[in-house]
């Protein structure tokens, strides 16, 4: 009798595996998104986040665009932990905690979770203000020459990575004003992280 | 000076059915309800929009928007911004930019109106609940083994979509993952 992992929600079926941890990391990723999705006044940017000098770094970008890669680096360079998936942002524009493990891709897209404490980062705690968001795509062999971003398109990058996007456009962009008009935001194509990590924690000082 | 638009009245009028409108200090914010895009409306745009009330003429928009911007708007700026907009779905009626005076093209015409700047209508697809959710690449789930498979959703979006609903997983007897639903 060959045995198998089912995973509804409601009458939808989400998985039908026979291994416990596909079941297990299908039902994480829903439950992540419905928290995302349904959560009162918070809201969920897909985004790297970490703290420095009291002010919090926001990488907003897709998966694959290299997010957990720059977070590994700036926490190499001493900065505090804060997310690798998403910035979780209250109604004042601050940032809060979600920590999981970083999810750090070989060349081969292999997956490693990885503890903040193993790259030589802390965990932060409390709420920050945003005073950098950094549109920062991975391209092989570029150079980190970001360009300004006014308030207005950077509003529009952190827009196109809310989960809520659709559903409560007027209260996303309400709270991502708050963001954009306090903190300063680049965009480029960057290369090798630890040259842009430099970058932007000199940039916020 | 006024000039025609495609509605037939010469005065264009702002959207105002399905918006949600976000102001900024120097810029607007609109999003469309219906075609669920967001636009980012530089300042003279911004100014050129909300002056259209389909009393103005072109002319009477001009001057509202340099008042409003503290410098000079002249009507070809207006038109410029009018074009953006209508194509952004923001007037009810798309304007039809008239032929330039003068012996230079529509093309010079509309390069000089875009040289003065601030007219900028930068515009973006809102994404799905789905879309802006942490996904995993097709063809990086296929590199995977079966026994490494994580479950995750695949990505929709990008040079390979997967299926939207699909997730990475171990199918059948293949030796790797996946998208599948």
């Amino acid at each position: 009798m060959r045995r198998l992992h089912l995973l509804y929600a409601d009458a939808r079926r989400l998985v039908r595996t026979a291994e416990r941890h596909e079941a297990l990391a299908v039902l994480e990723s829903h439950l992540t998104q419905a928290v995302a999705e349904m959560a009162p006044r918070r809201l969920f940017v897909h985004a790297g986040v970490v703290g420095w000098n009291g002010q919090a770094i926001l990488v907003p970008g897709a998966s694959h665009a290299g997010k957990s890669t720059l977070v590994a680096a700036l926490l190499a360079a001493g900065a505090t932990y804060y997310s690798d998936e998403y910035a979780v942002l209250d109604p004042q524009g601050r940032v809060h905690p979600f920590p999981r493990p970083l999810q750090l891709r070989d060349a081969r897209e292999t997956a490693t979770s990885v503890e903040p404490e193993q790259l030589g980062g802390r965990r932060g705690v409390g709420p920050l203000p945003v005073g950098l968001v950094a549109v920062a795509r991975y391209d092989e062999g570029a150079r980190w020459r970001p360009a300004r971003l006014s308030p207005g398109h950077a509003l529009l990058e952190l827009l196109s990575n809310t989960i809520v996007a659709r559903s409560h456009p007027a209260s996303a962009m309400a709270m991502l004003r708050r963001v954009v008009t306090r903190a300063a935001s680049f965009k480029g194509r960057r290369g090798e992280a630890g040259e842009t990590a430099a970058w932007l924690l000199e940039a916020v000082g | 000076m006024s000039r025609p638009v495609k509605d037939g009245t010469g005065r264009p009028r702002q959207r105002r059915d399905g918006l949600v409108v976000q102001p900024l200090p120097e810029e607007t914010l609109v999003y469309d309800l219906e075609r669920h895009k967001a636009h980012c409306l530089e300042a003279v745009a911004a100014a050129v929009w909300e002056a259209c009330d389909g009393r103005r003429s072109v002319e009477e928009i001009a001057a509202r928007a340099a008042k409003r911007v503290g410098r000079r708007v002249p009507e070809e700026a207006v038109w410029l911004a009018l074009r953006r907009l209508g194509r952004a779905r923001l007037l009810e009626a798309p304007v039809a930019v008239p032929a330039p005076r003068g012996g230079t093209s529509r093309r010079e015409w509309m390069k000089t109106a875009a040289m003065l700047g601030g007219l900028s209508v930068l515009s973006i697809s809102a994404p799905t609940a789905a879309q802006a959710a942490t996904c995993i690449a097709v063809t990086a789930c296929e590199a995977l083994q079966n026994r490494l498979c994580p479950g995750a959703p695949c990505c929709t979006t990008g040079p390979n979509p997967a299926p939207p609903g699909t997730v990475c997983k171990k199918v059948g007897n293949q030796n790797n993952c996946s998208c599948a639903p």
